[in-house]
């Protein structure tokens, strides 16, 4: 029994191990491009994170859905290859990639093994310059969006979200859904998608970042082979959203015994001197766990939801503060009565003690558990770039939210939390509640 | 290793090439098989048919792909492709220590031993093309197969079964 134990420690301690420090090297390329790059060789491999800033949110009036579709493709043929000789050669030397597309970003992830890491890279570069954008790989990738877009459209969550963002920020790229309508997308072109991949890509956009298997010489020769012949400007990115809410409550009718809750108002942007005392005061009063306010009341005190949770949405170009929550339609008045209580006692009296002590225990000791591998380490990076943070940010973050005081998150919360602005789109049968101000 | 062969990509993959390439029969194709179960296992097979496709449609264009595999035997070119990610898996798996921690305890549960969890990369590696036919001729048994299918409830590309399903369903899927 105790040999096994000791195997079985053995073969754990190989495993990368969860580490709060990690040691992050700044890397120049000669082509000028910066990454960050923690380097790890214990596994014979490389995760590498480009984050290109802009998105869906680039995608002109119209074409929505144009980048989500683009970056949908970016792995289904390039150069000379077809879709299926393009996924043979990423199979044959065991890379992973991928594309996607969010409002403010397209990602790539990718991972090379250490023993043919040029020539997947190679592969990469293909891709990212010279992708096809093929007549059938399109056609398939559109059928399979506008199914998702379809069954979308029936379920509550995200009816109530996409009514919420409409609503939100007015008629800022992020009022639209990232991956467009039906209409949007089955009107799409080839010439959509290449000006989309234009649009998309570009060196003074991108936010790069490794961890894995690699010398700081050997990433910046390969990033510098991977994106040197990407254009060097984008185009004009959006201005911030004017986060215009009316407060009141908005009913979207849907069939079924539940209502489902998107509610919020403006946010906080990622920057603010007060970011941090905002974080930990959501993270008490609605974090999207169990023990939080919310859920103490909503759930536990009065059995009206089974989950409710609260988000700060700080984003590149604007920012809300946002929960959700789902309750029976007979207790849906109730409910968003319940919750506007709470946003108003954290208002007038924010924390107590205990509980910043306990939220600071919870965030402090569970930070370190995401940066689980170097697929974590290398998107959480490129992350942190994109929101303009320091290469040593996670070697401060705890200390940051241990120096957080009850002022803090007093003053915070008078300034951020507006119980009277809440604006609530109830999708569902709510009873007693009607379109409205209040 | 069939499983792999059949439906471990949504490109390169028997299944896929088949329903998905030459025919527009199935928007996505997969197999699957776990083994780490203490009870029998089971070998499962699904399709996502395509807009205007019958399920029962899906389900015998499912049942005439197999038949042509088993005809067809193992291509070595794609062999050689799914021996390379399975050994690439196994690289990138070192990387989670919660991954690595479940896979762990799920051998053990199952009976297996931390012997068996190392070796288990070197015996995949080691799996035959005959080896592959024969477990394909020991698993499709139409006789021990059971099918699933998953309807909207206003679904007009139905097959004969009656009755609408309990749940709405955003598409369609044929499982076996």
């Amino acid at each position: 029994m105790s040999r096994f134990i000791i195997t079985l420690a053995a073969a754990l301690l190989l495993a990368l191990p969860l580490r709060a420090q990690v040691a992050v090297e700044e890397v120049t390329t000669e082509g000028g491009i910066d990454a960050w790059l923690v380097e790890e060789s214990s596994i014979p491999f490389v995760a590498i994170e480009l984050h290109f800033l802009g998105g869906a949110s680039l995608d002109p009036d119209g074409k929505e859905g144009a980048a989500n579709l683009m970056a949908g493709l970016m792995d289904q043929g390039a150069g000379e290859m077809d879709e299926q000789a393009f996924a043979e050669a990423v199979e044959a030397l065991g890379a992973g990639m991928s594309f996607s597309a969010s409002r403010d970003t397209i990602s790539v992830s990718a991972r090379f093994l250490s023993e043919n890491r040029d020539e997947a890279a190679e592969l990469l570069r293909t891709a990212l310059i010279e992708p096809r954008f093929d007549e059938d790989a399109m056609e398939r990738t559109r059928a399979r969006t506008i199914s998702s877009i379809r069954s979308s459209l029936r379920n509550p969550n995200a009816i109530a979200s996409r009514e919420f963002d409409a609503r939100a920020y007015g008629d800022h790229p992020y009022s639209r859904p990232t991956d467009g309508t039906e209409e949007s997308v089955a009107a799409l072109t080839r010439e959509d998608l290449l000006d989309a991949h234009r649009r998309g890509f570009a060196l003074d956009r991108v936010h790069v970042a490794a961890a894995g298997d690699i010398s700081a010489e050997a990433l910046a020769a390969l990033l510098d082979d991977l994106l040197g012949d990407l254009p060097e400007s984008g185009p004009e990115l959006p201005s911030r959203a004017e986060v215009d809410l009316e407060s009141g409550v908005s009913v979207v009718p849907f069939d079924g015994p539940q209502s489902v809750i998107a509610f919020g108002h403006a946010g906080i942007p990622r920057d603010d001197d007060d970011f941090f005392a905002a974080y930990v005061m959501n993270e008490i009063l609605g974090g999207g766990r169990f023990g939080t306010r919310l859920m103490r009341e909503l759930r536990e005190r009065r059995g009206l939801t089974y989950g409710v949770g609260s988000y700060l949405v700080s984003q590149q170009f604007g920012d809300t503060y946002q929960g959700r929550m789902a309750t029976s339609n007979a207790q849906a008045a109730d409910a968003i009565e319940l919750l506007r209580e709470e946003w108003q006692r954290m208002a007038d009296e924010g924390v107590s003690d205990d509980e910043l002590d306990a939220i600071k225990t919870y965030l402090t000791g569970a930070y370190p558990l995401r940066f689980d591998g170097n697929a974590a380490i290398a998107r959480i990076l490129a992350g942190m770039q994109m929101q303009g943070l320091d290469p040593d940010y996670m070697e401060t973050r705890n200390d940051k939210v241990r120096a957080v005081t009850r002022e803090d998150v007093r003053a915070i919360a008078e300034r951020l939390l507006d119980p009277d602005g809440l604006h609530f789109v109830v999708v569902g049968q709510p009873e007693g509640l009607e379109n409205g101000a209040d | 290793v069939l499983a792999e062969l059949l439906g471990g990509s949504s490109t390169t993959s028997v299944l896929a090439r088949k329903l998905t390439f030459e025919q527009d029969v199935a928007l996505s194709a997969s197999a699957f098989y776990s083994a780490t179960a203490l009870d029998y296992t089971t070998f499962g097979l699904s399709v996502v048919p395509s807009e205007g496709v019958s399920l029962q449609e899906a389900e015998d264009a499912l049942d005439a792909a197999l038949a042509e595999f088993l005809e067809e035997g193992v291509d070595p070119a794609q062999l050689e492709r799914v021996r390379t990610r399975i050994r690439a898996s196994e690289i990138y798996s070192r990387d989670s220590v919660q991954g690595r921690a479940r896979s762990y305890g799920a051998a053990l549960t199952s009976g297996l031993t931390v012997a068996d969890v190392e070796e288990w990369t070197d015996l995949l590696m080691a799996v035959t093309p005959e080896d592959v036919m024969a477990a394909a001729e020991e698993v499709f048994d139409r006789d021990r197969a059971v099918t699933g299918w998953l309807r909207g409830p206003d679904s007009d590309v139905g097959g004969p079964a009656t009755g609408d399903a309990p749940v709405e369903a955003p598409l369609d899927e044929v499982s076996q």
